[in-house]
């Protein structure tokens, strides 16, 4: 067999190793419509008491990370309230995550802000990593499954709680 | 057969001088600690929230909740490599300072094996000048990877030392420092000082502002940067930067002063309340009775 052969096989064999290297999903898919299972979140909340995320499985859950030196959660508290009025007859709830904050500025803020939703304390952001969260505030909407449907980076909007919510909830009232 | 020899012994040469190589990017690895699990582990990730940094050297608080969080799982008995992916898995691959072992990703891994199978074959199968020619190449290769992996630490570990002879002052010291290391807020702190003291208020500024992003819940980066805004002449950079700080912290007696003098001399009617909690909280402060005396007087 020629040199030149050779050169071609091993071209050849590259260029088809490459090719299938390519197409391979990097990550197995999960099963279902690609939603990865919520995080644990588990802690105490400002005022000493106990929250389980798990807790609240068989509600949609908007999990909302926050502390108080940061100007855009100060903005979203408005929009995360008026959700949780307005869609809580359908099972909705708001549960925050209060991150790399003290008890007394974000009780402060609480307070200043009106904040009606509970909030787990995580000191050290440890929980925050465990999320995934890049920087505050960011937002995550946990189905009745306990899957992430939706993730907002940035202050939420009345616009995308709808945006993502309705389909949600229509999903669920459409006979099967 | 003689020339099968030579081929052999010329292959167990470029393997030996790989080996060397791989040595020398090494280097000594030192005692295995906990402390060392996680820094290697660190020092393979990126910092998703900074430019350019990884998780080891960073000083921002999501680099630091992230070696907590490499701390736990070292301590639980975690790989590298499970701790990596878990990572990826909450960050995407990016979080990776090394290309993942999937997709595309695998070409990079690949690369230097088909660069050694390359260089094998053609040792092997070359004749005179074209051989000599491919060991010439492979020589030099190895020589520049070896000078450039034992040069690593010099690109690495930041250049404190001042060049000898080099008119170099504490600022310019610092400022280099501060571009090996542009997460960390003390050495962007000792800039800000440093060209404070220098007259450089505005650039002072600057470091200060970025100390204050690292540290959001410190006070006193916020405040040292508006004391250099208005010592630069910019006093209404200096108010918003004090009013967003005293919002995040509201006891800060350095801040209420300052904010409080820049209000009295706008003539905004809330400069009293912020001067009387400064006196509430820094009865003693130098500053102290000058204020008194200043609200005395508006009182009258």
């Amino acid at each position: 067999v020629s040199r030149r052969w050779w050169t071609v096989v091993v071209v050849a064999g590259a260029v088809l190793i490459s090719l299938v290297l390519w197409v391979l999903p990097g990550a197995p898919a999960e099963p279902d419509s690609g939603r990865r299972t919520a995080p644990a979140l588990t802690g105490t909340d400002l005022d000493g008491r106990r929250h389980d995320l798990r807790d609240l499985r068989g509600s949609i859950v908007l999990v909302t990370t926050w502390a108080s030196w940061c100007a855009p959660c100060r903005e979203e508290v408005p929009v995360l309230a008026a959700a949780a009025d307005r869609y809580g007859h359908r099972d909705v709830r708001v549960l925050g995550l209060n991150t790399q904050d003290t008890p007394e500025r974000a009780r402060a803020f609480v307070a200043a802000e009106g904040v009606p939703f509970p909030s787990v304390v995580d000191a050290d952001g440890t929980i925050s990593v465990e999320w995934g969260v890049r920087g505050l505030p960011e937002t995550f909407l946990v189905d009745r499954e306990g899957r992430v449907a939706a993730h907002r980076i940035g202050a939420v909007t009345t616009e995308w709680v709808d945006e993502v919510l309705e389909p949600l909830l229509a999903a669920e009232e459409a006979p099967s | 057969v003689r020339g099968w020899w030579r081929g052999a012994a010329l292959v167990l040469a470029m393997l030996l001088a790989v080996l060397g190589l791989g040595f020398a990017a090494a280097g000594d690895p030192g005692p295995v600690t906990q402390e060392t699990q996680v820094r290697a582990v660190a020092s393979g990730l990126r910092c998703p929230s900074c430019a350019g940094e990884d998780v080891a050297d960073s000083a921002a608080p999501l680099a630091r909740a992230m070696r907590g969080v490499i701390d736990g799982h070292v301590a639980e008995g975690r790989s590298p490599d499970q701790i990596r992916d878990w990572f990826a898995e909450r960050y995407g691959d990016e979080v990776l300072l090394d290309p993942p072992r999937s997709g595309a990703g695998w070409w990079l891994w690949l690369l230097p094996f088909g660069v050694l199978g390359t260089a094998t074959w053609l040792m092997v199968g070359a004749r005179g000048r074209t051989r000599t020619a491919v060991v010439a190449t492979a020589a030099v290769l190895v020589c520049t990877g070896v000078w450039w992996a034992r040069s690593g630490a010099d690109r690495t570990t930041p250049a404190l030392a001042a060049p000898s002879g080099a008119d170099l002052d504490g600022a310019d010291l610092l400022a280099r420092a501060v571009s090996l290391e542009p997460g960390d807020a003390e050495l962007r702190l000792a800039l800000g000082r440093a060209l404070d003291g220098a007259g450089r208020t505005g650039e002072a500024a600057e470091h200060y502002a970025a100390a204050a992003r690292l540290r959001p819940l410190d006070p006193d980066p916020a405040y040292l940067q508006a004391f250099a805004l208005v010592r630069s002449g910019n006093s209404g950079d200096a108010r918003a930067v004090l009013e967003q700080s005293l919002d995040r912290r509201a006891e800060h007696a350095p801040t209420l002063l300052l904010l409080g003098t820049l209000w009295w001399e706008a003539g905004d009617q809330g400069a009293a309340g912020l001067l009387r909690r400064f006196l509430d909280l820094d009865p003693g402060h130098p500053a102290a009775d000058q204020v008194r005396v200043m609200l005395e007087e508006a009182a009258q």
